[in-house]
């Protein structure tokens, strides 16, 4: 009788196990398919134009562009703390 | 012992060189000689006879290079069956070179020797063939086995074959060139080859005159196009050129042979006649079948039309994929489904699943995807987890990406959470895969990591097409053992009764936050009717009739078709409403008296949407709708008969009593018809698809 009693927890027991393991499976695959979907919202107009950005910066053209911007945002900043210091 | 070799020669009118070629023969010691002769009028069977050839005679009509040599091959006694023309006589040596090709090696099937110039052979003739067949031996003048790539050249005026040989192959029956033919099957046959002895030669080329020259090119090429295709190519300044070359090539042949002065004058006027002749008629020949009959018969010294024209023109196109999926099912049906998950107790019950929907790719508006992408919602809703996997079977929608997929879901169905896949390579398992199309089922029977799979059934789809793979292969889906979720109690029946599936049923909702009655006075001569003639399970035709039959009765009634960007034709004035949104079409519910959607399958959310918005409809009284909406429901049914259709119809617009009964039924029916309660109607199945898992054993 005590045999069977432990037998019983011990089954209960892995069910609580198994149904908390799925509890954790199931919240993993709720934030996984969310963040797909957030990327597939962010990656909405690359899809639509089918343009893939990687294989782009990977170009000449691509490389010259990222360059540009580059020297135009450190230019940018400094000419912003150049007129900070200087009206400061 | 050596092999018993038979000759064979076919002829017709053939007498002139018929007892020459015979005697040489038996002087070359051949066993057996058959004559085949098809209705000659100089007695050639008699010569025959006379020089002891046994004779096979057979009707003029009957007669066909290929077909005659095969009968008289069968009749033929010989191991060998040697083929010689009627004016093919063989030189001393001739049997013994044959035999001596055949011997040296036992996969030669067919040996061929030289054609000699006879002496009145003109000297265009006499070089050509001394030219052409000197490019067929070995250097050292020795017989030679030919090879892969080496040429396919054959020639009956003289071949021998060895009988197993002809028997694997045997001669094609066509008009002309059937050695060539056969030349070019040998060449792929793994176990033969060919051999070529320049002993075995037989004396055989003869003047014609120069027209007769030309028509015998005609029909020669004719034949080549039929049976090996070879089309001569042609151009004026080309062929200028080959003329002046051949001209002068023949002249010193003469030159070489001492023919004289005058002669190889003579010879060469002869010559730029046959061989500007021979270029203009093999190109002919070659082309035959861009010529009338009646040109063909006149060009021909056969007197016959090519069959040419008859044969198909044949384009080679290179292998192409392209987008469908036709594959999918093919594969999914010969391999079976995968495995399932193993199940455990209480799987059913869990608070959160992961359901992965297999959805056919779509276009906005589709009301089938409508119908899915409302009830992923509210299961999100409810706390289920959704993903979306689109099967482009039929490759209508390539180079759509995901994304842009789940946009206009997201912006013209349902705003779902559920990111979307294309196709299922990156498939991760879930607890549901549901099948939404009868396309859909293959690839989600081959899907694993599942532990249930379920199929939403929306309509009963080998009905949408004519006899047909597509047909087939949609109502063997109803067997793959997916538990069914039926749009209507006739559905679950069919898939339950007659394909032996287990399923449940819900009930289409209607977005009661669109379709509700809108503040605009109702006209009492309004008919509003589905036209999407593109679909034919929606009975357009019909309809058109009803309505045609409804203003012959009611002149004066309005009519107004939606559902398709084209209007159709009609006997009868109307309004277009075109692809209507659904907020223009709550409107237009609204304030019309009458509406009319048929559907010939599993009955469709239009109805239900007109009578959310206070209109009583008409739609046809089939075993779906009476399933849904009762016999004398909301919906008044009407056989698939335009004047019964019209007798409704007229019904709803004179009867007020019965317009208000309609409406006041319809507005009930809907009030309980939500898509939340469908959602929760899905969720129940979905649970007992998973149960039905647990049941089962393992």
């Amino acid at each position: 009788m005590p045999q069977a009693f432990e037998q019983r927890t011990e089954v209960e027991q892995l069910r609580a196990r198994v149904t908390e393991l799925e509890r954790e499976l199931a919240e993993r695959t709720r934030r996984a398919t969310a963040a797909v979907a957030h990327a597939e919202d962010r990656l909405y107009w690359l899809d639509r134009w089918q343009i893939d950005l990687n294989r782009v910066m990977e170009t000449r053209a691509g490389q010259t562009v990222f360059q540009a911007a580059k020297l135009l945002r450190r230019t940018t900043r400094l000419a912003g703390r150049a007129r900070r210091s200087i009206t400061r | 012992m050596s092999e018993r070799v038979t000759a064979v020669v076919p002829v017709k009118d053939g007498a002139r060189f018929l007892g020459e070629v015979l005697g040489a023969l038996r002087r070359e010691g051949v066993d057996e000689i058959l004559v085949v002769d098809s209705g000659s009028r100089d007695g050639s069977p008699e010569v025959a006879r006379a020089a002891g050839a046994t004779v096979l005679e057979i009707a003029a009509a009957d007669f066909g290079h290929g077909r005659t040599r095969n009968l008289a091959a069968e009749r033929a006694t010989g191991d060998v069956i040697a083929f010689l023309t009627q004016d093919a006589t063989p030189a001393p040596g001739w049997l013994a070179a044959l035999r001596e090709a055949l011997a040296l090696d036992g996969d030669v099937g067919a040996v061929f020797g030289p054609h000699l110039p006879r002496p009145d052979t003109s000297p265009m003739i006499a070089r050509e063939l001394t030219e052409f067949f000197a490019g067929f031996g070995a250097p050292d003048g020795a017989p030679r086995v030919f090879g892969a790539g080496d040429p396919t050249f054959l020639s009956n005026v003289n071949a021998a074959y060895r009988r197993a040989c002809w028997e694997e192959i045997r001669f094609p029956d066509v008009a002309y060139s059937e050695d060539q033919a056969f030349g070019r099957a040998l060449a792929a046959s793994p176990r033969w080859r060919k051999a070529y002895h320049p002993r075995a030669a037989v004396l055989h080329a003869h003047d014609f005159g120069p027209v007769e020259f030309m028509r015998r090119y005609f029909d020669e090429y004719r034949g080549l196009r039929e049976t090996i295709e070879h089309v001569e190519p042609f151009g004026a300044r080309a062929a200028l050129r080959d003329v002046r070359g051949l001209v002068a090539a023949d002249r010193r042949y003469m030159a070489e042979r001492g023919v004289s002065g005058l002669d190889r004058t003579r010879w060469t006027g002869r010559a730029i006649v046959h061989h500007t002749g021979r270029k203009a008629f093999s190109a002919l020949g070659s082309r035959a079948d861009r010529l009338p009959a009646g040109v063909q018969r006149a060009l021909s010294l056969e007197r016959r039309a090519g069959v040419t024209a008859q044969r198909p023109s044949l384009v080679h196109h290179a292998a192409h994929p392209g987008p469908s999926q036709f594959d999918v099912p093919a594969r999914a049906l010969r391999s079976g489904p995968a495995p399932l998950l193993d199940s455990y107790p209480g799987m059913a019950d869990r608070e959160r699943l992961h359901i992965a929907f297999a959805i056919p790719t779509f276009n906005i508006g589709s009301g089938g995807h409508n119908i899915i992408f409302q009830l992923v919602l509210r299961l999100e809703r409810m706390g289920h987890t959704c993903s979306l996997w689109v099967h482009d079977l039929f490759g209508h929608r390539p180079g759509i990406g995901a994304a842009t997929l789940r946009r206009e879901i997201v912006e013209h169905f349902a705003p779902v959470e559920a990111p979307v896949f294309r196709e299922f390579d990156e498939w991760f398992g879930a607890d549901v895969v549901v099948a939404t199309a009868w396309q859909t089922v293959y690839p989600a029977i081959g899907l694993d990591q599942v532990r249930a799979r379920a199929y939403l059934v929306n309509d009963h789809e080998p009905e949408f097409y004519a006899t047909s793979v597509e047909s087939e292969w949609a109502e063997r889906t109803y067997g793959l053992g997916l538990y069914g979720i039926a749009g209507s109690p006739w559905l679950r029946d069919l898939y339950v009764d007659r394909y032996g599936g287990q399923a449940g049923t819900f009930q289409y909702g209607v977005d009661q936050h669109v379709y509700f009655p809108r503040p605009v006075e109702r006209r009492r001569d309004t008919v509003v009717a589905y036209a999407r003639a593109v679909t034919p399970r929606r009975a357009v035709s019909v309809a058109i009739l009803a309505l045609a039959e409804l203003r012959r009765r009611r002149p004066d009634v309005r009519i107004v078709l939606f559902g398709d960007r084209e209007p159709p034709f009609t006997p009868f004035d109307f309004e277009h409403a075109g692809v209507a949104g659904h907020e223009e079409l709550a409107w237009l519910f609204s304030e019309s008296t009458v509406g009319l959607c048929l559907s010939m399958t599993n009955y469709s959310l239009m109805p239900q949407e007109m009578l959310a918005c206070g209109l009583p409809c008409v739609d046809l009284d089939r075993p779906s709708t009476r399933s849904v909406f009762g016999a004398d429901g909301p919906v008044a049914l009407a056989d698939l008969d335009p004047a019964a259709i019209a007798d409704e119809l007229e019904r709803l617009l004179g009867d007020e009593d019965e317009w208000a009964r309609r409406s006041r039924l319809g507005l009930g029916f809907v009030s309980g018809h939500t898509w939340d309660a469908a959602a929760v109607q899905v969720e129940r199945e979905l649970r007992n698809a998973l149960r039905v898992r647990e049941a089962a054993p393992a």
